[in-house]
């Protein structure tokens, strides 16, 4: 991402420059560290046996067990499973979807504005509104054997699958709720990206003689990039957390193999007792890795593309 | 990244250093000062009771005054001398209240309902010596109730609620259901089958497996709903062993069930009857009347088929009554004797115990009144008090029946019964901070009931063998080494049974790899549960 | 502006015909397919609770029932929480554009010092945190427990916004800051005076974020305000939610027979309850969208 350039002439930029803009965002600075920072001891629990009521940090009566929790998740029968299943879940939303709301965007992009190109873009926000149990309760009817997808399957000379018995299909069942469900509501930044295009930018490009194509490629495209690069950073340090609150919804243990995913499972842990202590170690390994990801992506985008988040 | 590493790990050592200071002294603020010595004479006492409120929509405490049973209960209370101070926190939201006031430990009132922490928890939060041990406070201030409930009419509560060094932690809910003044009379939950199903195609009432599975397809073939499609299915669970099928086969009701009579722990996966099991179920599956959709469905995708009119059959209590209302154009089920099925093992039945402990109350450390705290619990386990619970106010709410045995008077709809206040204490303040203690009978079950429901119950009764659907309800308290490692194996034994179990009957996996199976789960550690749920099984039987 | 707006777009485009009725058909299917849902929704919320809870409404309401909208109308509590949420969502909204902006605007000066190292400080919380308990002791330890500003103060500042407003003022042209130093202007000048006003479509959406995501939200509202006069609205639905979670399994026969009446009357009450709380939200956005048209931009510069 390029930075703003300073006027050379301001020789004495750095001092009071500095000291102006750090005092603007001295407020957020100081409420990240608040509510951000301090709770932040709590991350210690994952190398204790900690039970609400016991003290984070004292003298006596830590249960200390170090990597303890760690290593018995790494050992557990469904490590693999586990990790794998969260990956590809992630993997497959971001690999089918993120490119979805760009074309959305582009493509509401070329309508003439107007009454249509409004109700368009309302309409394809609403699924973001709609709570997961509800979603999850239609999805389920849809794909039972005797639901809608079933009765096109049967009219196309088909035979009806079990889709939510059949391991093989849940990923692309989460995949396409997924995307269906997000698409829309994921498009507004574009839409607010490409509106910063000067209109004269297209004129001139007709001059020229360049189709709707032509200035999708060379105008609005390039106007989004910067956006485009921020999010796929983002989208690839988020590849190993699977929506699990959903999964939940729509998952069962016929499915398990292609389905359970950490969040999953540590509910199902969570179930039987405050697994306080491994919850947060588990949780603390998935957001290192996550983190590792953004940072490579971060580095590899500064390298090849410029734009990048640091 | 490298030139940053340090001053960012010194910057969140400081942070943690920071936090943790007021992290600990977050732990020992004091309460707000207020009457710490009242005297426990004529002055009635102060007591700051934590609990969630009901769930019903129209019967909520927060309207208590209008109703005749609150007002029985508030004299009890003020003939006590206590003067109670509610704090209720929305049913929904107070299991994440109740852990997080737990974990900052300050200012905690003196009563609290502790119902939605796991064993390891309350456990954990008495070793802290946030929760007080009760029984020196019993010895020291009860005026007796307490004992004579806990020994006389529930002796079977201390066993389930004594913690592995003797103590007592918390106060529980006490249930148990009688029949003809003091026989205990457990209720089944057993395979309910369409009766008017059976009687429109002459059918006759199926008394072997076999003959349900051939019940069952006949049924479909002759679309017994009348819709024109062969829809009529049978609503089954086979990742758990917790559906009655099973105990058809003679197997417990849970990965680790209880055998209460033999004073055994056991395993499904070791019991005989499992391969005959998994085979039946197969040919369910393969029969197509075992609908595959609804495994591991929600309880509102099940109830989408028993609206319409689709359910064949489904495990349910043998007693209930709700389901048939929710059914499009009506209908009945038929609750059924365990069926044979295999020879040489006896079909069991699963019972709900008639006793029943659950819920936990307890009282912190943070309690001024102690001694009124007791006496709050002795009114509590009264007699007066656990009639006004369960049964209400005679004449009005119940009455006696020819035989002496109580009944209730009024079926009406809760929100009539909000407008009328005809209600007992249960329906308005059970589980919130009060208690339930229940005397509850069989006489008015089965006087709600058809005649074949009935006839089924008094069947169930004396029948043997059987399994119990609370298994916990057998188990003491673990101490911290056998809880620890229970809750360290159960996630993952259960994700692989669970799946097993459910694979096996759709034929997805094969019976032959047994052996391997067999393998797995013990190095989940399926030996190590059912050793120490033997030994707490033990314990159980030895707390007198 | 709206003059331009409209004028713009009709000039730019006279491409094919053809292009133009595939783009318009894809609209449309696209349209009906997510506006499918809430349509589901609506006519749930207004059928025969019988074929609600049979999953018999697909493409039109079955019978007519609306009492549970009278359920929900005559709760006091409800429209209490409704001027809640309000409350909530004007506050946060107005309090997260503001630190959005002031956390941004400083990233974009490339000589200020250390910014990488800021970054960094922003980007760690968006992956670790403390966890439930520790943030509850903190809001206790603050004085904010059951209070209103126990939802407000925490959410004030959106990290994720403050990269979003980043990447949209890093495009402005570099000429349109220059020109104000040569005036002698400071950098809150700067920001607020020719930052801020050409950049209305981020803003837009940073509000449109921060309204939707408040209204939605009921997390906080869980954990620390246990007093029920201060629920925002979404807390109604979670409630509904969860008590039709209940594991009928677990519970004694009594209580399963109170347990399958609770579900079957929240199976359509449920639906009642979204449409209750979303429909408000939904009609906000409209107002924003103009903000998000091919030239607002330019528009909002020449103002």
């Amino acid at each position: 991402m390029r930075a703003i350039r300073q006027p050379n002439q301001r020789k004495s930029f750095r001092v009071r420059d500095n000291l102006q803009l750090y005092l603007i965002m001295l407020p957020v600075l100081v409420h990240i560290f608040i509510f951000s920072y301090i709770p932040m001891y709590g991350i210690l629990i994952a190398f204790q046996n900690y039970y609400p009521g016991k003290p984070f940090l004292s003298l006596h009566g830590t249960d200390w067990v170090g990597f303890q929790h760690f290593i018995d998740f790494f050992n557990g029968p469904y490590f693999g499973r586990l990790m794998r299943n969260t990956f590809l879940l992630s993997f497959y939303f971001l690999v089918f979807g993120f490119w979805v709301p760009i074309l959305f965007a582009l493509l509401l992009n070329e309508l003439k504005s107007g009454v249509f190109k409004k109700y368009v873009q309302t309409a394809s926000y609403l699924p973001h509104f709609i709570s997961n149990v509800v979603v999850a309760g239609m999805v389920l009817s849809f794909i039972n054997t005797d639901g809608i997808v079933n009765a096109i399957v049967k009219l196309f000379g088909g035979t009806p699958v079990a889709l939510n018995t059949e391991p093989g299909y849940f990923p692309a069942i989460y995949t396409i709720t997924s995307i269906w469900k997000s698409f829309g509501w994921s498009s507004i930044l574009y839409l607010a990206a490409m509106s910063s295009v000067d209109p004269h930018q297209y004129e001139a490009a007709k001059m020229d003689g360049a189709n709707r194509f032509k200035q999708m490629l060379h105008i609005t495209l390039p106007a989004i990039r910067p956006t485009i690069f921020i999010l796929l950073i983002f989208a690839i340090g988020n590849l190993l957390s699977a929506n699990s609150e959903f999964i939940l919804l729509i998952y069962n243990p016929m499915v398990y193999e292609t389905a359970d995913v950490i969040g999953t499972y540590l509910y199902r842990d969570g179930l039987l007792g405050g697994n306080f202590s491994a919850g947060t170690a588990v949780g603390l390994f998935i957001s290192i890795i996550n983190f590792t990801l953004l940072y490579t992506a971060n580095t590899l985008s500064r390298k090849y593309s410029d734009y990048a988040l640091w | 990244m490298k030139k940053r590493k340090k001053p960012l790990m010194s910057a969140i050592i400081a942070v943690v250093l920071i936090a943790s200071v007021t992290a600990c002294s977050g732990g020992d603020s004091k309460p707000e000062e207020a009457d710490s010595n009242a005297p426990a004479g004529q002055q009635s006492a102060k007591l700051r009771l934590l609990g969630p409120t009901g769930s019903n929509k129209f019967i909520k405490f927060e309207d208590r005054e209008k109703y005749p049973v609150w007002k029985e209960v508030d004299k009890l209370l003020t003939d006590a001398n206590l003067q109670l101070d509610y704090e209720l926190v929305p049913n929904e939201q107070y299991n994440v209240v109740i852990k997080t006031r737990m974990a900052s430990g300050s200012n905690l009132p003196d009563i609290v309902n502790i119902s939605a922490l796991d064993n390891t928890t309350v456990l954990n939060l008495a070793k802290q010596g946030v929760l007080l041990d009760l029984n020196p406070l019993i010895e020291k201030y009860s005026n007796g109730n307490i004992k004579k409930m806990y020994e006389q009419e529930f002796p079977y509560a201390k066993k389930t609620t004594t913690t592995s060094d003797g103590k007592m932690y918390w106060f529980s809910d006490l249930h148990k259901k009688t029949y003809q003044g003091t026989d205990p009379a457990p209720v089944s939950l057993t395979m309910l089958l369409r009766k008017d199903w059976l009687d429109k195609l002459s059918l006759p009432v199926p008394t072997s497996a076999e003959e349900y599975l051939q019940t069952l397809k006949t049924m479909r073939d002759k679309d017994a709903n009348g819709n024109g499609q062969k829809d009529e299915v049978l609503v089954y669970d086979p990742g758990a062993f917790s559906g009655p099928i099973a105990q058809w086969f003679g197997l417990g009701t849970s990965i680790s069930s209880v055998d209460v009579e033999n004073k055994k722990v056991v395993s499904p996966w070791y019991q005989d009857g499992i391969k005959d099991y998994f085979r039946y179920l197969q040919q369910l599956v393969k029969e197509g009347v075992l609908d595959t959709s609804l495994i591991g469905a929600t309880g509102e995708q099940k109830q989408q088929k028993m609206t319409e009119n689709q359910v064949a059959s489904t495990g349910d209590y043998n007693l209930e009554t709700y389901l048939e209302p929710t059914i499009k154009g009506g209908g009945e089920y038929l609750p059924l004797m365990p069926l044979q099925a295999v020879d040489g093992i006896a079909p069991a039945a699963q019972i709900e115990p008639p006793f029943l402990v659950w819920q936990k109350y307890a009282i912190t450390k943070d309690s001024k009144n102690v001694e009124a705290a007791i006496k709050y619990f002795d009114t509590i386990y009264s007699d007066k008090y656990a009639e006004l619970l369960y049964w209400g106010i005679e004449g009005q709410t119940y009455k006696k029946d020819e035989s002496g045995a109580n009944v209730f008077i009024n079926n009406a709809s809760d929100e009539e019964l909000a407008k009328t206040g005809q209600v007992p204490g249960l329906r308005l303040f059970g589980d919130t901070v009060f208690p339930r203690v229940q005397f509850a009978n069989l006489e008015f079950e089965l006087s709600g009931v058809p005649k074949y429901k009935a006839e089924n119950e008094l069947n169930i009764l004396k029948y043997k063998p059987y399994f119990v659907n609370m298994n916990d309800n057998y188990l003491a308290i673990p101490d911290d080494q056998q809880l620890e490692a229970k809750t360290k194996i159960l996630t993952n034994l259960n994700t692989y049974s669970t799946e097993l179990a459910t694979k096996l009957a759709l034929g997805q996996k094969s019976l032959d790899n047994w052996d391997q199976y067999m393998a797995d789960l013990k190095k989940l550690g399926l030996d190590q549960l059912l050793e120490i749920d033997q030994q707490l099984l033990d314990r159980y039987n030895s707390i007198q | 502006m709206a003059a331009r707006v409209k004028r713009n777009p009709n000039t730019i485009k006279q491409g094919s015909v053809v292009v133009d009725v595939v783009l318009y058909a894809l609209a449309l299917a696209l349209c009906l397919i997510t506006l499918y849902p809430f349509y589901f929704v609506i006519i749930m919320s207004i059928s025969n609770p019988t074929e609600v809870a049979a999953m018999n409404v697909f493409w039109y309401p079955k019978g007519l029932f609306l009492d549970s909208y009278k359920l929900i109308v005559s709760d006091t509590k409800m429209w209490w929480a409704y001027s809640n949420t309000l409350i909530y969502v004007s506050a946060g909204t107005i309090l997260n554009c503001l630190t959005a902006v002031l956390g941004a605007y400083p990233l974009t000066v490339r000589n200020l010092m250390g910014r990488k190292w800021v970054v960094s400080y922003l980007l760690i919380p968006m992956y670790f945190g403390g966890g439930l308990i520790p943030s509850y002791l903190l809001v206790n330890k603050l004085g904010l427990y059951n209070t209103m500003f126990a939802v407000i103060i925490p959410g004030m500042v959106s990290i994720w916004n403050i990269i979003l407003v980043r990447t949209f003022f890093a495009n402005i042209p570099d000429g349109l800051k220059e020109s104000a130093f040569i005036d002698g202007a400071s950098h809150l000048q700067l920001l607020f005076r020719v930052i801020i006003p050409i950049s209305k479509p981020i803003l837009a959406v940073i509000a449109i974020y921060s309204v939707v995501g408040i209204w939605n939200s009921w997390f906080d509202a869980l954990v620390y305000l246990p007093n029920e006069k201060l629920h925002p609205l979404q807390m109604y639905l979670y409630r509904v939610v969860v008590q039709q979670s209940v594991d009928l399994k677990m519970l004694s026969m009594e209580d399963a027979k109170n347990a399958v009446a609770n579900m079957l009357s929240n199976i359509q009450l449920k639906y009642a309850i979204i449409v209750f709380t979303t429909l408000p939200v939904i009609f906000t956005y409209p107002f924003f969208q103009k903000y998000f048209i091919k030239g607002a931009l330019l528009g909002s510069l020449k103002e």
